[in-house]
């Protein structure tokens, strides 16, 4: 559906994005990962016609994004980061002019802006002024335009940027929505949680270089260099890291914030019951003892240096 | 008559997103509604009171009694020359904005990604900002009626009237479209739409002035000609080198910022030597006709305020070139800024 070829995109001395290369098939829903400044926003312009490359293409479909933007644009959906909206403008009236930009007919129309409305929670919203809106709802209409020519791969750049938990939330609901409906989705984030959720391939950029894209299970068991586990003792915790530290099977052990000890296990899988054992055997009165498992934020700082951020 | 009828369905069905949208956020607000009304006030006070005075001298001895000719000739001079400036102190702010709000309220990307054309955006924008001004321009229709009690004033002095307020207020918003594709602040462009705007109407006559200058205060007519003839030729050069020069910068797509420049620069320097080489077709057209002594009035040819005036004292070949002038420096100048409108925004959409 979306094939990246050696996408590079230079301002004078600055590389904002360095020969990026990616490929997403049909459904797909990929997460855009990078530090503010990575280039993320660059590559997604640059994707949906409205930037040009130094180097390199794009290709949506098979279709050159660069030689036939034209024809790029009824196949994709882009919501941008920043956006504004037209004043003295009803949320019908504001669908009804994106509806007639995408050329759709005149009959359709009012079925269509019904639809997305629905879809996006906002049918109750369709006589009310755009402006009226709060930012977590115009941030939903926004989307209710992106989806109205029924595109088929969706660029969406921050969805979630500056909105409540509350309305955060409501976007995740509304992207899983899209995730049922087959969509291909192109999302970018620096907020980790929110994408973890709902794809199926990452891709991590920074400093406009890609560091690491492809299956999401795959990268977190490349980056799962040892087990993690996380234990909680009633007490003597500093005693107890020294006592992890002591053992052969731990190569790491650190106390986090909420006294919970990190220890990162090395030795045989299914054998780290030795572990409590050890603890237990020393007069540690162990409260939890569980397998901590790597999420996307694990993943994230481990394969960037943060040399944007 | 197939082929108009084809045009009109095609006219019909084609669909306006961009127009119906300005219009509909132009017209929920009240200054439209305010405008018109001071407007017509405006308007109709200047009518009433133009019959009572006595402001230019008419073909008519002076009389004391009371000449409705004379009037209604006065009311239609007066609503005329108020109506054009009106126009240009208005034009320019409706339209200053059209591309640079898009920009100044981040809607320009989603604008750009849709499957309008550039030239569809501009020539709609264009639209939008020009009905708001025909509006204007319809609500000083009734108050012509006094005018058609009074007499005085011919139907087809009406219509070419009418037509070059049009034509004004078309050139205006064009350069008001342009300017604001080339800033992205609206309030830099304005200023340059004001500027433009005061330099056709106040700058144009000045070199007006110094082309006649040049051309008939010379020892010999002959030399003059000479002069004109020469003028001409470096003018429609220098202009057909900067058309040329803008085309081929157009081609070297890699080179954006070089584009830009020499879309600016080849806008700038063709308007100019278009409309330069415009005064000096007026000149030409003087010395070959063989009257050379009107050549003292080229730079009221070429001001749109005196042109409303020229009915009156001059002889029709006078006034059909005025008129002329005027309006072919309106469709060269509205081409131009148009053109050069789409092609800003083109790279706008793709920069």
């Amino acid at each position: 559906m979306l094939r990246i070829e050696n996408l590079t995109k230079q301002y004078g001395k600055l590389t904002a994005v360095n020969n990026l290369s990616l490929q997403l098939d049909a459904g797909d829903i990929m997460g855009f990962i990078g530090p503010n400044g990575a280039g993320k926003t660059t590559t997604i312009r640059m994707v949906s016609t409205l930037l040009k490359p130094t180097y390199g293409t794009a290709y949506v479909n098979g279709i050159d994004v660069l030689q036939y933007p034209e024809e790029i644009r009824p196949l994709i959906g882009y919501m941008p980061d920043f956006f504004g909206m037209y004043d003295d403008v009803l949320v019908w009236e504001y669908l009804d002019f994106f509806a007639a930009a995408y050329r759709i007919p005149v009959n359709k129309r009012n079925t269509i802006i019904d639809e997305v409305l629905e879809l996006t929670d906002l049918l109750i919203k369709k006589e009310n002024f755009v402006a009226e809106l709060s930012r977590g709802m115009q941030q939903r209409l926004c989307l209710a335009k992106t989806l109205l020519h029924d595109p088929k791969l969706l660029l969406l750049d921050e969805p979630a940027s500056g909105l409540d938990p509350r309305a955060r939330i409501e976007i995740k609901e509304l992207l899983k929505e899209l995730r049922k409906m087959g969509k291909t989705i192109l999302i970018s984030s620096h907020i980790l949680p929110e994408l973890a959720d709902f794809c199926n391939k990452i891709a991590i950029i920074e400093q406009g270089k890609l560091v690491v894209s492809g299956d999401v299970n795959e990268i977190m068991a490349q980056c799962r260099s040892g087990l993690c586990l996380k234990i909680r003792v009633v007490e003597r915790e500093a005693e107890a890291i020294g006592c992890l530290a002591g053992l052969d099977v731990i190569s790491d052990a650190k106390l986090e914030e909420d006294s919970c000890i990190l220890a990162t296990y090395v030795g045989e899988p299914g054998e780290q019951y030795a572990v409590l054992e050890a603890l237990t055997r020393q007069g540690f009165k162990v409260r939890t003892f569980d397998e901590a498992d790597l999420d996307l934020e694990d993943v994230f700082l481990k394969v960037t240096r943060g040399a944007v951020s | 008559m197939a082929s108009v009828k084809q045009l009109v369905n095609r006219i019909g069905k084609f669909e306006y997103p961009v127009l119906k949208l300005e219009m509909r956020v132009r017209q929920r607000k009240a200054r439209p509604f305010i405008v018109m009304l001071v407007y017509a006030v405006l308007l109709s006070a200047t009518a009433v009171l133009a019959q009572y005075m006595k402001l230019w001298p008419m073909p008519t001895p002076p009389s004391y009694v009371f000449d409705p000719a004379i009037a209604g000739r006065q009311v239609f001079r007066l609503i005329s020359y108020l109506q054009m400036a009106v126009i240009c102190l208005i034009a320019p702010a409706y339209s200053a904005g059209a591309i640079s709000l898009e920009r100044e309220r981040r809607t320009l990307d989603m604008l750009s990604i849709t499957l309008l054309s550039t030239p569809e955006i501009v020539r709609q924008k264009l639209a939008g900002a020009l009905a708001e001004i025909a509006m204007l321009i319809m609500t000083s229709l009734p108050v012509l009626a006094i005018v058609f009690m009074l007499g005085g004033v011919s139907p087809m002095e009406v219509v070419l009237v009418y037509l070059l307020l049009m034509g004004i207020a078309v050139l205006l918003n064009a350069a008001g479209v342009f300017w604001s594709s080339m800033f992205n602040n609206t309030r830099t462009s304005m200023l340059v739409s004001y500027s433009s705007s005061l330099g056709y109407i106040m700058v144009l006559p000045i070199l007006a002035t110094l082309a006649r200058d040049l051309i008939f205060y010379h020892d010999d007519a002959f030399i003059g000609r000479i002069v004109a003839y020469l003028m001409v030729a470096v003018l429609a050069g220098g202009m057909a080198a900067l058309m040329l020069f803008g085309i081929a910068a157009g081609r070297l797509r890699r080179v954006e910022a070089w584009r830009v420049r020499a879309v600016r620069m080849g806008t700038l320097g063709g308007l100019f030597c278009a409309i330069l080489l415009a005064l000096n077709l007026s000149g030409i057209a003087f010395i070959i006709l063989d009257a050379a002594p009107s050549i003292f009035e080229l730079p009221a040819l070429v001001n749109p305020f005196t042109s409303i005036g020229m009915t009156d004292l001059h002889t029709p070949v006078e006034v059909n070139t005025s008129m002329c002038i005027t309006l072919g420096l309106v469709v060269t100048g509205t081409y131009l800024f148009q053109r050069s409108a789409i092609a800003r925004l083109e790279i706008l959409r793709r920069s």
